[in-house]
């Protein structure tokens, strides 16, 4: 045998890519990400330094820093952030909740049915056409300032991706298997349990996926128009007195607010659809 | 006309069945035959196999019995009871495995008789199961799941699945298709086993000749436009089959006699 029958051909392959590489494909990704960061912050302190524009309006990112910490402090210390904090975070699950609770049931109905199908999915694509944040000030007036009203608003806005994944899931069921079931006799709610609803699952969690993104955003539009205590009420307070680098901080925290619902989500996910790998 | 019925007792029995599809085209009603007029019977035991090109009805023919589609036309009995659904006596397999991704090997087996009769039941029947699991070499795969097996062993586990019920005839949609060459004859020798040790009454929808003619007692061929049987050719080859026949000169006549009959050298396939 030669030298060469003995290198494994992917190996050699592999190689000849490695010298086609150019410096940004061999750096690390993270080495990536740290460096295009450091170079947006570079501009925009420049940028805040050597334009003039005034720190109310858009403060650099030391004074930035200044009130994460500041915030962060606070919510550490159970200072007042850590309370809206709170707030926010239980309007944000309970609309989570609701909004999958209602989004499952109807979409149940709308793919499991032929009179959901036919009759309520219009109604429910109709709904979703509309502009929901518009309907904010309703919600305060029916649900009151406290924590219903937000709760309300953020299942309001994020059922409908619950829905209509659900209601797609059940639908994409595999012809043979629904033919499986047919010969054994199955009879309909058999077959939503043990056939449909398992199949539906993957569906089912990238509608709830969006649902907990969104109803972080259908929590802050009703703090915004509602009052109440949550970290929502903070950014318009703090926006209202032009402290800019508060409110990006508050955002921060609604945003890792938002990470974390998404990523609980997720690893019911894994669990769930463990199946599919 | 050929006289496609045997004598004796027969357990399942299709007379004059037929199913037709309306088309509307330009105005017009079109009436499209998938089966046509199609008698035979089944005794006890008897492995028949349905042969034929793509769109000639034979997957129709099967549908029928295992009740998933309604019949435009004719009876068909079991032990002299009309089918008019699916029907427990009887368990079906496709080209597909379709076996449930989410469920291990051993809770696909026992599917039909928790649908059937509820999990109580089906913890009741694990023994056997896992009985069935062993006799298809599948024993250390049941706590598996369907992603783990092999296109042959997903294929032996739906074996398995339709055979937990014990049912009293066994329908197979073009169940090797989907397999390689190598793993397909290796699953018909080992199907046939299976149907032997059991005497198992069975019909497999094939397009392949050689699968036909290796598996059956009978062969019924059948030609499209409209869907039904030309010839039945009763198989004398002796039983267990093996791999070795296939090349014997006997074999190979079969294979000519059906080959002749679909391709239409000669009379009876093709007079429409």
């Amino acid at each position: 045998m030669t030298d060469q029958q003995t290198v494994d051909p992917e190996v050699l392959i592999a190689l000849a890519e490695n010298e086609r590489k150019t410096l940004i494909e061999r750096t690390p990704q993270w080495l990536l990400v740290l460096l295009f960061g450091a170079a947006v912050v570079t501009v925009w302190h420049m940028a805040v330094t050597y334009s003039g524009i005034s720190q109310l309006v858009l403060p650099g990112p030391y004074q930035v820093l200044q009130d994460l910490i500041f915030t962060l402090n606070n919510l550490f210390t159970g200072g007042y952030v850590a309370h809206a904090t709170w707030i926010t975070l239980v309007e944000v699950v309970f609309g989570f909740l609701l909004a999958s609770a209602i989004g499952l049931t109807l979409g149940m109905i709308i793919g499991a049915t032929t009179f959901g199908r036919k009759a309520i999915m219009p109604y429910v694509v109709a709904i979703n056409t509309m502009p929901k944040v518009a309907f904010a000030p309703l919600f305060v007036a029916w649900f009151g300032f406290g924590i219903e009203s937000k709760i309300m608003m953020a299942a309001f806005i994020s059922f409908f991706p619950v829905t209509i994944n659900t209601a797609a899931g059940l639908a994409a069921t595999d012809s043979n298997m629904s033919m499986l079931f047919k010969s054994l006799e199955a009879n309909r709610w058999q077959t939503l349990i043990k056939l449909q609803m398992p199949y539906a699952t993957p569906y089912i969690f990238a509608g709830l996926k969006l649902a907990a993104v969104w109803s972080v955003i259908g929590v802050v539009v009703g703090e915004y128009m509602g009052g109440g205590e949550g970290l929502g009420e903070l950014v318009r307070v703090a926006a209202s007195q032009l402290r800019v680098g508060r409110v990006f901080a508050q955002i921060l925290l609604l945003s890792l607010m938002g990470l974390s619902v998404f990523g609980f989500v997720t690893l019911l996910e894994r669990y769930f659809v463990r199946w599919r790998r | 006309m050929h006289d496609v019925r045997s004598d004796g007792d027969a357990i399942l029995r299709l007379d004059n069945v037929n199913k037709h599809y309306r088309r509307a085209r330009s105005g017009q009603a079109d009436i499209i035959h998938a089966a046509k007029d199609v008698s035979f019977e089944l005794e006890r035991g008897q492995m028949a196999s349905l042969v034929g090109a793509s769109g000639c009805g034979k997957s129709t023919v099967l549908k029928m019995i295992a009740g998933l589609i309604p019949p435009t036309g004719g009876e068909i009995t079991l032990r002299g009871e009309a089918l008019t659904g699916p029907n427990e006596h009887i368990g079906i397999m496709f080209q597909q495995p379709t076996l449930l991704p989410w469920r291990s090997v051993m809770e696909n087996v026992l599917l039909p008789i928790e649908i059937r009769e509820g999990r109580k039941a089906a913890n009741a029947a694990r023994e056997r199961a896992t009985q069935l699991l062993e006799m298809a070499g599948l024993a250390e795969f049941a706590s598996a799941v369907p992603s783990e097996l092999s296109g042959g062993m997903a294929q032996r586990a739906a074996i398995c699945r339709m055979l937990v019920t014990q049912p009293e005839i066994l329908l197979l949609d073009e169940p090797f298709g989907a397999l390689d060459e190598f793993t397909r004859e290796q699953m018909n020798v080992e199907f046939e086993r299976i149907c032997r040790s059991r005497e198992a009454t069975a019909i497999i929808v094939t397009h392949s000749i050689q699968e036909a003619i290796f598996l059956a007692d009978s062969v019924f061929v059948m030609s499209p436009r409209p869907g039904r049987i030309v010839k039945r050719i009763d198989i004398d080859l002796p039983r267990p089959r093996t791999p070795d026949m296939i090349t014997g000169n006997r074999f190979n006549e079969y294979v000519r006699e059906i080959h002749d009959l679909l391709f239409g050298s000669g009379e009876g396939a093709s007079h429409d």
